[in-house]
């Protein structure tokens, strides 16, 4: 099992510290339990970091041959603290919301190039926020919610969970405020990481692959390709 | 040019040896040992010109200066300088017995020359410096007293340089400070007295000095065009610093006074005073960066970088300085960087930049300073992990 660094955009994504801290803390949030999900990931000893951490923000002369930027930038400084052992991880997940601009979808494969033995990568953009990959997991929703598959399917928009957008006019299409809706009416609760989290332990890979192919498909594809499988558990559901 | 440092059992510095070019920044957390390593500099500076025992007394004494990890009986602090592939070396040992010996060795493989120091009495490398120099009569000190003789005067402007040793840690406020004028004004550690130096420069007999200041000042900010000194009202003999701007209407020049000047034109202003003014001595410098905005600091490190080579101010003044800006950082060469580390049981251990492993390779895509803080000390020096 490998420990990592998950690198993210917030609270619901990586977790946040739970005291205020300038290092790296506990890895929680909706991205550590998927990728636990579909690949060989210790998530309980894996570590997180938001993309505006200071440890990652870059300041370098303009002058240098292979100068990276933005997240590409990031990334690279993340690996340089991996692989010189001041992050004491085997590698390195991060996921970026695509929000409102397409070019991100290209962000894995720019960060992959960079993968080395020492510091595999796994990137991934959730399309188009990270709320596409709790409503995406309607099983686990329900389970969660404890409520049927039905009821969840009913409250959530018919389209795919893939084109809500948080920046929609219409508020029935925003994911955040559907995600509350849900947990309001089918269960009295509040949307929370925990709420969240417990989603994201439930949920059904596959399952979240065929509602998030843009999104969630190619970053569990990549996720177990840089950690391996998850372990089988004999008695476990496969 | 002072070319390397060896200190042994020196407060934290329990073993170190450190090389100097002739601009050298120290990088380090708080309490790694760079105050240390200046201090052991400070401590022979002034036995070129006090006796001994006037030195180690007080804050000074043995006990307070000696490495507390082990129980040791002597420091030592040696300078090394350059003589073509040859390094001539000068020790001074103190015992906790209060015996003082100096070692003088004119190259690396040669003999090592010792005299044994009296407590009271000052060292012989500066009876050779003020000319009190009593030539021994025994047979084995004669080839002694020839080698301390080349080596000083072989090493003379260098070792002059050694006795007065200010830590300048300046501050913007006091460097905008009025100040009477003298003859002999000197800058103050802390940045007074930059308007009395100034006028000094002015009223030397060299005018091309003021001129060669303003034209450095201009090409480090080119709004400045120069600077001018007028005499504070009411207050005999007293000058205050104003600078001299282009007009942006296109009209004559117009001066606003240092109060409104910003930070960065005091600090480069106060360099290139020392740079001119004439006085023997390495400069070191404690944080240049405070108070300056980061734009800055890459003029900061030119102008100091070229004070160091001569190529501003009319001698080469070697520089040394300690930073905690990575961004200041940035704008160095690894050549000129030593990590200084604290280790409990070996106490500080100082590391060339040049010597990280993969260093050159990693500055391709980073930064010196962006190294220094993603990586910190321990990690940058130790290198990749398998």
């Amino acid at each position: 099992m490998k420990r990592v660094l998950f690198v993210g955009d917030g609270k619901h994504d990586i977790g946040v510290p739970d005291w205020p801290t300038d290092e790296p803390f506990p890895a929680r949030g909706v991205v550590p339990h998927l990728a636990e999900r579909v690949a060989a990931v210790d998530r309980a000893h894996s570590l997180a970091m938001p993309w505006s951490h200071p440890r990652l923000s870059r300041f370098q002369p303009k002058n240098r041959a292979q100068r990276t930027r933005g997240y590409e930038a990031k990334v690279r400084a993340a690996m340089l603290q991996i692989e010189r052992g001041v992050l004491r991880v085997d590698g390195l997940v991060c996921v970026v919301d695509e929000d409102n601009d397409p070019e991100r979808r290209n962000l894995p494969d720019v960060l992959h190039v960079h993968a080395s033995e020492r510091c595999p990568i796994a990137a991934g953009v959730a399309v188009r926020s990270i709320e596409a990959w709790t409503l995406g997991a309607r099983t686990a929703l329900a389970q969660a919610l404890r409520t049927k598959v039905d009821m969840v399917e009913k409250t959530c928009p018919s389209s795919s969970v893939e084109e809500l957008y948080e920046g929609a006019g219409d508020r029935s299409r925003r994911p955040k405020h559907i995600l509350q809706r849900l947990a309001d009416e089918l269960a009295r609760m509040k949307d929370s990481l925990e709420l969240r989290e417990e989603i994201a332990s439930l949920t059904d890979p596959d399952e979240l692959c065929k509602a998030c192919p843009i999104g969630f498909a190619p970053f569990a594809v990549a996720v177990r390709a840089a950690f391996g499988p998850p372990p089988v558990v004999v008695g476990s559901t496969p | 040019m002072l070319a390397r440092l060896h200190v042994q059992n020196f407060k934290c510095l329990r073993d170190v040896d450190i090389a100097f070019g002739p601009f050298t920044v120290l990088i380090g957390p708080n309490d790694s040992g760079k105050s240390s390593i200046l201090d052991a500099l400070r401590i022979l500076g002034r036995t070129m010109r006090e006796p001994l025992a006037d030195i180690f007394r007080g804050d000074d004494e043995w006990r307070h200066l000696a490495w507390k990890g082990t129980n040791v009986s002597s420091f030592a602090l040696e300078v090394g300088y350059k003589n073509g592939p040859q390094e001539r070396t000068y020790k001074l040992v103190l015992s906790a017995l209060n015996v003082f010996e100096e070692h003088i060795s004119e190259d690396n493989a040669g003999p090592v020359h010792v005299f044994k120091v009296p407590r009271r009495a000052g060292t012989r490398l500066r009876d050779h410096a003020g000319g009190a120099f009593v030539p021994s009569i025994k047979g084995s000190n004669i080839a002694a007293d020839h080698s301390l003789r080349s080596f000083y005067g072989s090493h003379k402007s260098d070792l002059h340089a050694l006795v007065e040793i200010p830590r300048y840690h300046l501050n913007p406020e006091h460097l905008r400070s009025t100040a009477p004028t003298l003859r002999d004004a000197v800058l103050a550690p802390t940045g007074d007295n930059l308007v009395a130096v100034l006028d000094r420069l002015i009223s030397g007999p060299d005018r091309s000095v003021i001129v060669r200041l303003e034209k450095a000042l201009h090409e480090a900010i080119p709004t400045i065009r120069g600077i001018s000194l007028p005499a504070v009202a009411g207050q005999a003999g007293t000058k205050t610093l104003e600078f001299v701007l282009d007009n942006a209407q296109n009209g004559p020049p117009v001066t606003i006074p240092c109060a409104h000047a910003s930070d960065g034109a005091m600090l480069l202003t106060a360099f290139l005073a020392l740079a001119f003014s004439d006085e023997p001595g390495m400069i070191l410098v404690e944080e240049p960066e405070n108070g300056l905005h980061p734009s800055r600091l890459r003029e900061v490190v030119e102008m100091l970088r070229k004070i160091s080579t001569g190529a501003v101010g009319n001698t080469p003044r070697q520089v040394i300085v300690t930073t905690h800006s990575p961004l200041l950082l940035n704008y160095t060469q690894p050549e000129e960087v030593r990590i200084v580390q604290r280790d409990r049981e070996r106490g500080t251990i100082v590391t060339p930049m040049s010597d990280v492993p993969d260093v050159h390779e990693l500055l391709d895509e980073f930064g010196t300073g962006e190294l220094w803080y993603l990586l910190g000390e321990q990690a940058l020096v130790e290198g990749k992990k398998p």
